[in-house]
């Protein structure tokens, strides 16, 4: 059985102009150990999705249906104080931008020491060793100093690094990355990236990946799913999808020829997927991503295709899946 | 140089450059200087350090420190008396001169008479002086002592409330100073003994509440002035029989020739002061003293007996080692001159007058004493003079004879305390209401403001004063101060109360409360411990000026006449007085001294605020 199960998951947002389906039928799994990693533009769903989990959403937000199962349990259907447990002791969340997620009054200290006198219950000095533990599993460098820091006087990756000891203080078992390494320069990045994957290694957390960056991706996830307006479009082990597949979604083919390769020849130019992400409110009738394909036929206007389990391991949202016969007709 | 250098320094620092290299390139290990971790700035110490680089804010806090200082110190050494009330003392100026003998008459002394503020003094040349708050009405002023005083041939002189009288070794009686209260008017048998020098012998001068009293040698008593509240008149079968006599506030007694002491007055036995102790009416009394209230006899024997309302310690007479040779009254204590020339002084010590110093208590070479109201006066034999008790108020005094140094100093801590205390419950109030609607927001949000808006729309003077009026009533002093510190807390939360709010709905956006919430914590948490701090550096800056304008606030209240009540001082109701132009242009002490101190004290608060403001948003000095 996997570890965390979404399962046809529905959260819309009320604006005044209407209801906002940010994620529309999004399912996936995290296998224990493993991680997912979730590829999307801005706005696709990726951290709605992630957020919906948690039932971390905005006050108009709302889990319209669908199940979330977690080792088991439903988790939507949990009250707020049985959801408090979950949060930071189960599944713990990285944010985005390590400048503006620390508390910028609170030390290092306090902050790290927070989650363990919350869901453990130690005092604050026993609470302040583990902090110093903390600190050196992710490889902070002198802990005793920058334990008595406060956030602006450390860098952006040490930040991380705090924010990363905080996340993963009661040893939850997934961890949630919200675009973890976006807001870093490259090589404090490479630096993280190396340290999330050898704290997974040491402790066997799950972990999502939430991110843009197909490299990244590349690197840490195990299985990908690729996300388009509010929806899943395609589901598969990471080797398939970099590797030479058969089977593929045009999103997912779009994205690829985007980002530069190294054996790609240096006078071809790098194709852009042409057009924009669709208004929410105004979501295409058929298939969302219609209007910007290339091999979109008038079927793929009028019908909405379902994600197909295309061979074991694969799902892809297409009525053309096959990416040598699309080619050919195309 | 480079060689002494590094003979110079300790081994134990640095390593040689050689042995540094070696672990940088071939150990791979850096040299981390653990002994001087980098030096770590808490938010609060740069706050800190752009504030103090401010000089007003600086100059702001001393003077508000000092202020504070003063206030809650001062009244354990000022301290505070609700009931007092100094008939003799109202509207006395700012001074420190009543007992300061002018220059040309030390040494010189021939006569003093000591009045209620002032004194008035005659040089062995005959010359006669004044000092001392003289002025009794923007007309009347003792200071100017008439001609014919300053040239006749001075027997006597003697001092009272408001007038002074003196008489010339021809028998010739004057009277200056304050003269609408009868104090001038001779009595007719008076006149005729004058005209005809016929039992107008005088030996004894008196004056007192705007009365006077004359004795003639052969015992026959002469008494003028103000008979309005004196029991002025004499029994006619005690006249040609008095040996001397003392002013009471509003009776007087006698001395008779016999040796016995007898109650004179026309009121007789209805008078407290005509039950004499028994000793002495056995014919052996040799001298009378009165204060306010009590009389004092003393007999042959050095025995002092008093009588009277001994309310104010005055017959705590001390233990004395000599015979008295002389007993003089003040308002409210004696003085006594002793045989070995000692003084001793007892009685009420308000005004430091019944604490002779050690100089005339031991000095044994006191030569004549003279006792005024608060003041006396020692001659020593060498021709000097030593000096003790009230000598003037720094701030003068107010319509009761009170002090306005102790009723600043005490007014300031009341009204710092209501202040204090307002702030702190209406911050306490706006930060939950606050807190509240700007976390969570939607129908919260809604509900909490139009509470505020309702509270805010309130007119806060108009309502204060009806309900403090409706409920203040019904309560004592103590229990009002506390009302009017609630009354200002609930209505002055609003501003607090949006300022949280508008910071909550900036922070709760900031990506550390998401992250919070994500680590499970709970919302109360979030709210008062996570977002409260990020906020405070704005509330601190806001509690500050509020604590000048709740001050400013109850001032305005209690001016009114609806906030603490007198006699219970605040420096709002210190200035209630000055409503009226006679107060503010004669009597300016009265509301100077209090408006200037509260003035600079909501200064300092406000510019500690401003100087707060700027150095947590440097930004708000880049204008």
């Amino acid at each position: 059985m996997s570890l965390l199960e979404v399962r046809d998951l529905n959260t819309f947002f009320r604006t005044k102009h209407g209801i906002v389906k940010a994620v529309n039928g999004v399912s996936y799994t995290v296998e224990a150990g493993k991680t997912l990693g979730i590829v999307g533009e801005s706005g696709s769903g990726k951290t709605v999705s992630a957020m919906s989990i948690l039932q971390l959403l905005d006050t108009n937000g709302f889990i319209e249906s669908g199940s979330i199962k977690f080792d088991g349990r439903e988790l939507t259907t949990l009250t707020r104080r049985e959801m408090y447990e979950i949060r930071g002791n189960d599944i713990s969340v990285i944010f985005q931008e390590p400048m503006t997620s620390l508390n910028p009054v609170f030390t290092v200290e306090r902050q790290v020491s927070e989650p363990f006198m919350v869901h453990q219950g130690l005092s604050k000095r026993e609470a302040a060793l583990r902090v110093l533990d903390m600190l050196r599993d992710v490889r902070i460098p002198n802990p005793e100093v920058v334990t008595k820091q406060y956030p602006h006087q450390l860098s952006g990756g040490m930040r991380q690094r705090v924010m990363i000891a905080m996340a993963l203080a009661c040893r939850p078992r997934i961890l949630i990355a919200d675009e973890p390494s976006t807001a870093l320069d490259v090589t404090i990045q490479a630096q993280i990236l190396k340290l999330m994957n050898d704290l997974q290694e040491e402790k066997g957390t799950s972990i999502m990946f939430i991110t843009h960056d197909l490299g990244v991706v590349c690197q840490m996830a195990d299985d990908v799913a690729v996300m388009y307006c509010g929806q899943v479009v395609e589901m598969a082990p990471a080797r398939t999808i970099f590797g030479k597949p058969q089977f593929s979604h045009p999103y997912t083919e779009g994205l690829l020829f985007s980002i530069p390769r190294l054996d790609t020849p240096s006078d071809v130019r790098l194709e852009a997927i042409p057009g924009a992400v669709p208004h929410p409110l105004k979501l295409p009738d058929g298939c969302k991503f219609a209007p910007r394909c290339k091999y979109a036929t008038e079927r793929c206007k009028v019908e909405e295709p379902e994600l197909v389990e295309v061979q074991p391991g694969q799902g892809v949202r297409c009525f053309y899946p096959d990416l040598k016969e699309r080619r050919k007709d195309g | 140089m480079s060689k002494k250098m590094k003979n110079n320094t300790p081994k134990k620092k640095k390593r040689s450059t050689l042995a540094r290299w070696f672990r940088q390139t071939v150990l791979r290990k850096h040299d981390i200087d653990y002994d001087n971790p980098e030096v770590i700035e808490t938010p609060l110490k740069i706050v800190a350090q752009n504030f103090f680089a401010k000089k007003t804010a600086v100059f702001g806090v001393v003077v508000f420190l000092l202020i504070l200082l003063v206030v809650l110190i001062g009244p354990y050494f000022f301290k505070l008396n609700l009931g007092e009330h100094e008939q003799t003392l109202i509207h006395v100026p700012p001074s420190n001169n009543m007992m300061k003998i002018p220059k040309e008459m030390h040494g010189r002394i021939s006569d003093i008479a000591p009045g209620t503020t002032f004194g008035i003094g005659v040089d062995v040349d005959g010359k006669v002086y004044s000092w001392g708050h003289t002025r009794v009405t923007e007309r009347i002023d003792l200071k100017d002592i008439p001609d014919e005083v300053q040239e006749a041939d001075l027997k006597m002189i003697a001092a009272g409330m408001d007038h002074a009288v003196a008489l010339d070794t021809n028998g010739k009686l004057m009277v200056w100073g304050n003269t609408r209260r009868s104090q001038a008017r001779f009595t007719p048998d008076m006149e005729k003994a004058q005209k005809s020098g016929k039992n107008w012998n005088i030996v004894q001068l008196e004056a007192g509440m705007q009365v006077s009293a004359a004795l003639d040698e052969g015992g026959y008593l002469y008494l003028w002035g103000n008979r309005s509240n004196f029991d002025l008149g004499i029994k006619r079968e005690y006249q040609g029989n008095i040996a001397k006599i003392a002013f009471m506030a509003n009776e007087y007694i006698s001395l008779l020739k016999d040796g016995n002491v007898a109650y004179t007055g026309i009121k007789g036995k209805g008078s407290p002061f005509s039950k004499i102790p028994d000793e002495l009416l056995q014919g052996k009394t040799v001298d009378i003293a009165a204060t306010d209230r009590t009389c004092a006899g003393l007999t042959e024997d050095g025995k002092v007996y008093f009588w009277g309302r001994l309310e104010k310690g005055e017959n705590e007479m001390p233990e004395i080692d000599s015979k008295i040779v002389k007993i003089e009254g003040g308002r409210f204590h004696y003085s006594a001159l002793l045989e070995n020339g000692n003084v001793v002084s007892w009685g009420n010590n308000d005004y430091n007058q019944a604490k002779a110093p050690a100089q005339v208590t031991t000095g044994g070479n006191v030569k004549e004493l003279y006792v005024g109201n608060f003041q006396n006066y020692a001659i020593l034999e060498n021709g000097e003079h030593v000096t003790w008790g009230l000598s003037g108020f720094p701030l003068g005094t107010d319509n009761f004879g009170r002090d306005m140094l102790v009723r600043i100093i005490n007014g300031g801590r009341v009204t710092m305390l209501v202040g204090a205390i307002a702030v702190v419950i209406a911050t306490i109030i706006g930060v939950i209401l606050g807190g509240l609607a700007g976390y969570f927001g939607g129908t919260v949000d809604i509900v909490i403001m139009r509470i505020s808006e309702v509270v805010g729309g309130l007119p806060f003077i108009p309502f204060a004063m009806i309900l403090s009026a409706v409920i203040g009533s019904r309560l004592d002093p103590t229990q009002r101060m506390y009302l009017i510190m609630i009354v200002l807390g609930i209505l002055s939360w609003v501003g607090t109360c949006r300022l949280v709010r508008a910071q909550f709905f900036a922070q709760r956006e900031m990506e550390y409360v998401t992250a919070a919430k994500a680590m499970g914590i709970r919302e109360g948490a979030i709210i008062f411990r996570h977002i409260l701090p990020n906020v405070f550096s704005l509330l601190l800056v806001s509690m500050t000026l509020d604590f000048a304008t709740s001050m400013l606030t109850e001032s305005t209240l209690s001016y009114l006449g609806f906030g603490i009540p007198l006699p219970t001082p605040t420096w709002g109701n210190l200035l209630t007085g000055a409503n009226n132009s006679i107060i503010i242009q004669q009597y300016w002490w009265r509301w100077v001294f209090p408006a200037v101190i509260f003035g600079m004290c909501t200064i300092c608060i406000n510019l500690i605020g401003d100087g707060l403001r700027d150095a947590m948003d440097p930004k708000s000095t880049e204008r």
